[in-house]
């Protein structure tokens, strides 16, 4: 054996130590806590990318193709709601936040191993309920559950809403795990101004899901008791405000897009450094803006609201105060830009979804700056123009961060290398289809294609079966990756403890790491993502 | 956190004294008070402000370090910046442009579903 393996295959590792199932589902270890969540989102993402293709073979023609409108409604909602709910909210925080945050502080376990666990099970039971409404009668809201609809449509909305609720404190215990865990269990040498850039995007998440998400409980049981109990708060015949709603659930939901972006932006500041082989420039700039998105994050809801009824003063002080998150999101740019200038660039297939990244969440967040100009938005709102403006930041944006992590990750979690060919097609393959599939889908928007309908006049065919042939190109590539990361778990080539030569403190354990992360207690002398130094890190 | 010392009982009695001259207080306000469009945030103000030593004393935040210590008024903000910013939007809302339509029409349409002028109590609370 190749005495560089030995770190990773002599002993028994976290994934061999035990292997009953037992040993699994009563598990405390955060590292097989993550391969849960990994494997539960990933089901989740199958779930509602099989409703996308569904929606988008719908749209292949101007007329009903597979499905009536109530279908049609029913199958949107659906893709929503598991795509945002079940998918990238939890997503890149409880799967690769739960593996390798710990390994980057230094840390044998996170704070409440415990709550760590529970945390799953809740995870599962709301999906399972909002999964049982969705075969009991699905529901035609959308996933944003406007009132005064959602409080009278026939269709099973209350056992999803409730559904999303319970999800809601699977993500408050991620999110206060991680912050006491960053607060005690940081290692000898890992003082403040050491903590890896992706410890602080998933602190900052966290500090977000655990102050907004009691709101979006409320406000999802205040519509269940209106719907079950008739109390009158937001439909107006009974008194209420429909708009209320609104403010309720967007306050929630606009920082909720910062819980699904920030940890993408912490996952980029890693890849980033290990294949420019340089550390990060401008580290404090980077950790300062993760707290300013999250801040500002919390001062434009109002921007969802622009044609709503709300008060055109409140529309004007929101979208001046949306703007103040390109600012922000511009120096993270400016800064895994100048990272990799001057770098030593090593186009592995993580840096090629860091590109997509870059790329698309820059045309994602100039849209973001367009439709917050209340005079465009009006124009725009409720189109496809906003389909692709969110699905340019979530897909091609959070998504593109997701698979860079899977890959620059899975020789860390399974100990086996994938096929770097195969992986570099499948890469391609989804940048590709990405911009086939929602690019034409900016155009629609503006021509005035309403989001939400299952018709649309024929002129406008040619540019929804450019869309439609984007998205299958899209699931192929997902096929590609499924079948050959199963592959590898097997025949994979066993990875060496470091196997891009990476630096990142996460390196510093063997991989996959023993039972509890460390041999012995690690001291990170370097600043992370030091290159300066030529011998590869110490296997602690 | 076991280590807080022997604290004299009779704070935490005069505290609860504060809280019920201060429950009684708001009642008095409520009843004799004559505060008109006052009282509800006067009763506000004294809740807040009752919370407060709740969470101050009984729940021993002001024995703990700064880091936790900033968690209660923190909370505190989000909440009123929620409250805060949607009531600023409800009262700078317009007038809705459609009339009120022919008085024929009017019993058919429930009360609560007109708008109410600027300024009128039930664009806060309802009917
Ligand atoms: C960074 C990550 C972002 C994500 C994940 C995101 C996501 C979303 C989503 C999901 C919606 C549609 C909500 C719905 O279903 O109604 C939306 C709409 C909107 N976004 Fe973003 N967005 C992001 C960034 C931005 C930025 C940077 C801005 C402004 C500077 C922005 C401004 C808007 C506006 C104004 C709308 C409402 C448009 C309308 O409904 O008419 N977004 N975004
Ligand atoms: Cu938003």
């Amino acid at each position: 054996m190749n005495p560089s393996m030995a770190g990773s295959l002599a002993e028994p590792d976290y994934l061999n130590h035990e292997t009953t199932v037992r040993s699994w589902l009563l598990t405390r270890d955060h590292k097989r806590i993550g391969v849960m969540f990994l494997v539960l989102v990933i089901f989740a993402l199958l779930l509602g990318g099989t409703f996308a293709m569904l929606l988008r073979i719908e749209l292949l023609t101007p007329g009903p193709t597979i499905m009536g409108p109530m279908t049609y409604n029913r199958v949107f909602t659906l893709h929503g709601v598991t795509m945002v709910w079940l998918f990238m909210i939890p997503a890149i925080p409880s799967a690769f936040g739960n593996f390798v945050l710990p390994l980057m502080l230094g840390a044998k376990e996170v704070a409440f191993p415990r709550l760590n666990l529970a945390s799953v099970y809740i995870y599962a039971a709301g999906a399972a309920l909002t999964l049982f409404g969705m075969v009991w009668s699905g529901a035609d809201t959308g996933w944003t559950f406007y009132t005064p609809y959602s409080t009278t449509s026939p269709t099973a909305v209350t056992p999803i809403l409730l559904g999303v609720f319970i999800i809601g404190f699977s993500t408050i215990i991620t999110g206060l795990n991680f912050i006491t865990t960053t607060h005690t269990l940081r290692a000898p040498g890992m003082h403040w101004s050491r903590i890896p850039l992706f410890v602080w995007a998933i602190y900052g998440t966290s500090v977000i899901q655990v102050v907004a998400t009691p709101v979006l409980a409320m406000v999802l049981v205040l519509v269940a008791l209106e719907r079950v109990a008739g109390v009158g708060i937001f439909d107006p015949t009974r008194g209420g405000d429909p708009v209320l709603f609104q403010h309720m659930f967007w306050f929630y939901s606009h920082p909720a897009v910062y819980i699904m972006v920030l940890p993408a932006m912490g996952v980029i500041s890693e890849v980033v450094c290990a294949f420019s082989r340089k550390n990060i420039f401008g580290y404090r700039m980077i950790a300062a803006s993760t707290f300013g998105i999250a801040f500002v994050g919390f001062f434009s809801w109002g921007h969802h609201m622009f044609v709503s009824g709300q008060s055109t003063f409140g529309s004007g002080i929101f979208g001046v105060l949306s703007m103040l998150v390109a600012i922000f999101t511009a120096i993270k740019i400016f800064n895994w830009v100048a990272t990799m200038y001057g770098g030593a660039i090593d186009l592995k297939v993580p840096l090629l979804y860091v590109l997509g990244f870059i790329f698309l969440l820059t045309f994602g967040g100039m849209t973001g700056v367009a439709v917050a100009t209340t005079s465009l938005d009006v124009h725009w709102h409720d189109t496809y123009f906003i389909v692709a403006h969110f699905h340019y930041i979530m897909v091609g944006s959070v998504l593109m961060a997701f698979l860079a992590a899977l890959h620059y990750w899975w020789p860390k979690m399974f100990g086996r290398l994938f096929p770097e060919r195969w992986a570099f097609v499948a890469a391609c393959t989804i940048i590709f289809g990405f911009i086939v599939t929602f690019l034409p889908q900016f155009l629609l928007g503006n021509m005035g294609m309403p989001r939400r309908y299952y018709q649309y006049p024929s002129e406008m065919q040619w540019l929804n079966v450019l869309s439609t042939a984007g998205a299958s190109l899209l699931a192929f590539g997902f096929g590609l990756i499924g079948i050959y990361l199963l592959w590898s778990l097997r025949y994979g080539k066993v990875s060496p403890a470091s196997p891009w030569g990476s630096r990142g403190y996460e390196w510093f354990s063997a991989s996959p790491p023993g039972p509890h992360n460390f041999r012995e207690p690690p001291r990170f002398e370097r600043e992370v993502h030091d290159y300066t130094v030529s011998e590869a890190p110490h296997v602690y | 956190m076991a280590e807080h010392g022997r604290k004299s009982v009779w704070g935490y009695v005069g505290i609860w004294g504060v809280l019920v001259v201060l429950t009684v207080a708001t009642w008095l306000l409520g009843t004799r008070g004559h505060l008109g469009s006052w009282s509800l945030p006067v009763a506000m103000g004294i809740a807040v402000g009752k919370t407060a030593l709740v969470a101050m004393f009984f729940m021993h935040l002001v024995e703990q370090p700064g880091a936790r210590r900033v968690v209660f008024p923190v909370s505190a903000l989000f909440l009123a910046l929620l409250l805060g910013v949607s009531l600023v939007e409800a009262m700078t809302r317009v007038r809705m442009a459609r009339p009120d339509g022919p008085k024929a029409l009017e019993p058919a349409r429930p009360a609560s579903t007109r708008t109410a002028p600027p300024g009128s109590p039930t664009r806060w609370m309802g009917h």
